[in-house]
């Protein structure tokens, strides 16, 4: 099970056939279980949340 | 002209046998009236000495190539023993009208022919090109391939059973029976399990849950328009049934006022190009804050089952306006679509 944030588009699934194509488009985002909560329940906006793993991602590659 | 034959006698010779005794002629003298008879004498005659035979050579025995030439027929009681068994050193063969057994050098019976009942055991491999069989009992059977039935062998058959002597499985012609018994299929960290009761399955079919609160703007009421980021692709292997739902929950429709005191929105679900099911229309109630005018939402829900072909099928989700010049924007507070693949 992963999740996936894009645009105002937030998207659950475990299929493979979705998850190869989410893989091809750069667009999405994975995001965490709590961050997928806090978009589904509208805690946190995905722009926040985008820009946080954003954030993530770009520390994670400078180290 | 042929020349007549000539035909010579045949002439034995004469030749002592060998260790003959030859008998010395009695001599007679002075036979004139009187017969005067003189027994023979031997002196220190030696009896012949003993031959052995050292091969026999006949038409159904060899003995000195080692062969035997011809059937022999064991007696009553007949046997052959082949070795002789001494613990620990070598064990042996025995052939008998009863059967054929062998001994290992630690005396343990390592196979045995019964000659009456047929019955035959083998401790160790028994390897065999094929194995044709009216039954088999084993507490183990080793093969690359097993086949049950067939051309002139009827249908094929097998049972397994408990300790109980009741039938758990029998798999034949007709399928699998399985009585007070499960199938449980594992795989790398998932298990899944059909019984009586049901499946039961660690491993979740293939779904997708797409949300987004945001439809985009729409004023037509003859074309729809996707619902932004409500579009996904679906891939299937094989021809397959999948759930596909989609469903709005509050939120507000927002919309130029018309000379109508209400907005609508209709919705539907395609896949590709075919619309699945029917339209569901979304009304509102007038909501006036003063300074401008919105229309809160309702909520609705559309659930399909559709059948997709191999490939890949586009599923979205369309609205349209059906006021004639108003424009509406759906902002519901949360707009699903979900599928779910049926099997995987």
């Amino acid at each position: 099970m992963k999740n996936f944030i894009k645009n105002t588009q937030i998207i659950r699934t475990n299929d493979p056939e979705m998850l190869s194509l989410i893989k091809k488009d750069s667009g999405y985002k994975e995001v965490s279980e709590k961050d997928y909560k806090d978009a589904i329940n509208f805690k946190s906006s995905i722009d926040t949340i985008y820009t946080k793993e954003k954030k993530n991602n770009e520390l994670d590659n400078y180290l | 002209m042929d020349q007549d034959k000539v035909y010579y006698p045949e002439i034995i010779e004469t030749y002592a046998l060998p260790e003959t005794v030859v008998e010395e002629e009695t001599s007679s003298t002075n036979y004139v009236g009187k017969t005067n008879l003189v027994p023979t004498t031997q002196v220190d005659k030696k009896f012949p000495p003993r031959n052995f035979a050292r091969e026999t050579i006949s038409e159904t025995l060899n003995t000195r190539t080692k062969k035997i030439l011809g059937e022999f027929t064991f007696g009553q009681v007949g046997a052959i023993a082949i070795g002789v068994y001494e613990n620990g050193v070598s064990g042996d063969i025995r052939i008998t009208p009863n059967g054929i057994t062998a001994r290992d050098i630690n005396g343990n019976a390592t196979f045995s022919i019964d000659g009456n009942t047929g019955d035959a055991v083998f401790k160790g491999t028994v390897t065999a090109g094929s194995v044709i069989s009216g039954s088999i009992i084993s507490g183990s059977v080793i093969s690359g391939e097993i086949y049950l039935g067939g051309a002139n062998n009827g249908d094929g058959l097998l049972v397994v059973r408990d300790a109980l002597d009741n039938d758990i499985v029998i798999l034949d012609k007709d399928g699998i029976t399985i009585n007070n018994g499960k199938i449980e299929l594992n795989t790398s960290g998932s298990t899944t399990i059909i019984d009586s009761l049901g499946l039961i399955s660690g491993s979740n079919f293939p779904f997708a849950q797409i949300t987004s609160s945001d439809t985009g703007d729409n004023n037509d009421t003859t074309n729809y328009a996707d619902v932004t980021d409500m579009t996904v692709d679906v891939t299937v292997a094989r021809t397959q049934q999948i759930l596909v739902m989609a469903r709005f929950a509050g939120g507000e429709i927002e919309g130029t006022l018309t000379t109508v005191p209400y907005a609508q929105a209709v919705f539907r679900l395609v896949a590709g190009s075919t619309q699945l099911g029917n339209t569901v229309s979304i009304s509102s109630i007038i909501h006036d804050s003063g300074t401008s005018v919105s229309y809160a939402l309702g909520e609705a829900s559309i659930n399909q089952i559709v059948t997709l072909p191999a490939g890949t099928t586009t599923i979205k989700l369309q609205f349209k306006s059906s006021i004639s010049g108003q424009t509406v924007r759906v902002v519901p507070s949360r707009c699903e679509l979900i599928y779910f693949k049926m099997g995987s």
